[in-house]
């Protein structure tokens, strides 16, 4: 009989859902939620910073959700907002039930390419969970060199405020901004892009996730201030089927987003960001 | 250069002005300080001074009736708080705190004014600062009402 081990090794079929059980929730919001889900048997590739998994709510459906963290033992962090059928079943998930995971799929944000320079990272809303690894592989080796930009809708909505306290703790500069807030709030009231825009500091990269309109405005004030936009990169997420480039569901353009995406170089897809949905 | 000139002068909203504007802005200008929670402005009155943020942050403050205030836009340090000042009924249209121990650059709208119709070189310069200043304003809250973040990503 096989050890383990030996089971973790047997490649998988990427359309095939592996088994992963809930072992921790972690309530974000109101209306997010971290699953901590451990591999019941084999244990899917480790996910690179960027990349999401296909999660499998049995008997409703399966969506694409990016991994807001790994740990060491296999464990894959996923934080979900319950908007639909299937990310409202997983959010309603308690702990011991069981999920299917495909992947890691997609592009990963291009950290060991941008170590060195001054580089900013731009998240709005959800879009902190796909940066949450690059950021922490960012900080790590040179903080001072790490500017974080975060955009919530208010104060309550805020994603991990300890891993925002932490990389300012170790000398990242982290500026938060709010859509509204009461003067309790510590930080800016007003879009991300405003606070984009009070960064005097110049940037030679940056790494932008959130709502498109989000991220539209927020690469035109980073190109104002001097971001090539060859070395600008967003995260596309539009809806995807089977995230291996065979279904088209997720095309843009030539590009196939579950494969040449979801992270992408912002001179690549700029032109088509400008193509009015109907 | 006196203080205040020189605080102008590196104010992001006056930078690159020429020296005998800033000097004429000067002399209608004095340093305000505002400990955190007092108000700058109130909504309904008449806007005769504007503020060059130092140090500090201010609210902007919207209230409806029965509901708690609102701070929908907070101006920091090389920005501006106002400009009803320039436009006409020259009311301020919100109110405005201090969130933190503020320090500006309070500036006499009225005299401002005069100075702008008198001298069309500086009303040229004041006039586009502010049009930036509105334009960005104007962008910043048409995303806050299309409430992005209250989507799915
Ligand atoms: C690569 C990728 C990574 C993602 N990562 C995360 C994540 O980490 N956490 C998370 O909560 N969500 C993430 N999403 C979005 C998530 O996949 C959608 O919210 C989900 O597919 C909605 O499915 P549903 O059945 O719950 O809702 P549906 O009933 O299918 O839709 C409900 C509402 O959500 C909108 N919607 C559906 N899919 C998307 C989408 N991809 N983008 C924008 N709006 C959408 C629909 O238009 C509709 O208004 C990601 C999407 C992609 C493509
Ligand atoms: S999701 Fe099928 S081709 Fe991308």
């Amino acid at each position: 009989m096989g050890t383990l081990a030996d089971l973790r090794s047997i490649p998988v079929d990427p359309l095939e859902p592996i088994p992963y059980r809930v072992v921790e929730l972690v309530q974000e919001t109101v209306d997010v939620i971290t699953v901590v889900a451990a591999p019941v048997g084999q244990a899917l590739p480790p996910a690179q910073p960027g990349q999401f998994m296909l999660v499998w709510a049995f008997g409703v459906g399966e969506i694409p959700i990016s991994v807001s963290r790994m740990a060491a033992d296999g464990r894959v962090m996923l934080t979900v907002r319950a908007v639909g059928q299937v990310s409202g079943a997983i959010v309603g998930l308690q702990v011991g039930e069981v999920v299917g995971l495909r992947g890691p799929f997609g592009t990963v944000w291009p950290v060991a390419e941008v170590l060195g320079a001054d580089v900013v990272v731009v998240a709005g809303g959800l879009g902190l969970a796909p940066l949450r690894m690059a950021i922490d592989a960012l900080v790590q080796p040179d903080p001072r060199r790490i500017t974080v930009v975060v955009g919530s809708r208010e104060p309550a909505q805020r994603l991990y405020p300890g891993d925002l306290t932490g990389w300012a703790e170790q000398g990242a500069s982290v500026h938060e901004t709010v859509d509204t807030a009461d003067r309790e709030w510590h930080g800016g009231v007003g879009t991300a892009t405003t606070m984009v825009e009070r960064l005097h500091h110049p940037h030679q990269a940056a790494f932008v996730c959130g709502p498109e309109l989000m991220m539209m405005s927020a690469v035109r004030a980073l190109a104002q201030q001097g971001v090539p936009t060859d070395r600008t990169w967003v995260s596309l997420e539009r809806n995807m089927h089977c995230g291996i480039g065979h279904c088209g569901r997720c095309q843009l353009g030539a590009l196939l987003l579950c494969r040449d995406g979801a992270v992408v170089r912002w001179d690549h897809v700029e032109e088509l960001m400008e193509v009015r949905g109907r | 250069m006196s203080d205040l000139n020189q605080l102008l002068a590196q104010h992001a909203f006056f930078a690159g002005l020429e020296p005998h504007l800033i000097d004429r802005v000067a002399d209608m200008a004095t340093v305000a300080e505002f400990p955190a929670g007092t108000w700058i402005a109130r909504r309904g009155t008449e806007a005769g001074t504007f503020h060059a943020v130092i140090e500090g942050r201010a609210g902007i403050e919207l209230a409806s009736a029965g509901q708690p205030a609102l701070v929908v836009a907070t101006v920091h340090p090389g920005e501006i708080v106002g400009w009803s000042w320039y436009i006409e009924p020259h009311r301020w249209q919100f109110d405005v705190v201090a969130l933190d121990p503020l320090r500006t650059v309070a500036i006499d709208g009225g005299l401002l004014r005069v100075a702008c119709v008198d001298d069309h070189e500086l009303g040229y310069h004041i006039g586009r600062r502010l049009a930036r200043v509105v334009a960005s304003r104007l962008d910043a809250t048409r995303h806050q009402l299309m409430d992005v973040y209250g989507h799915a990503r």
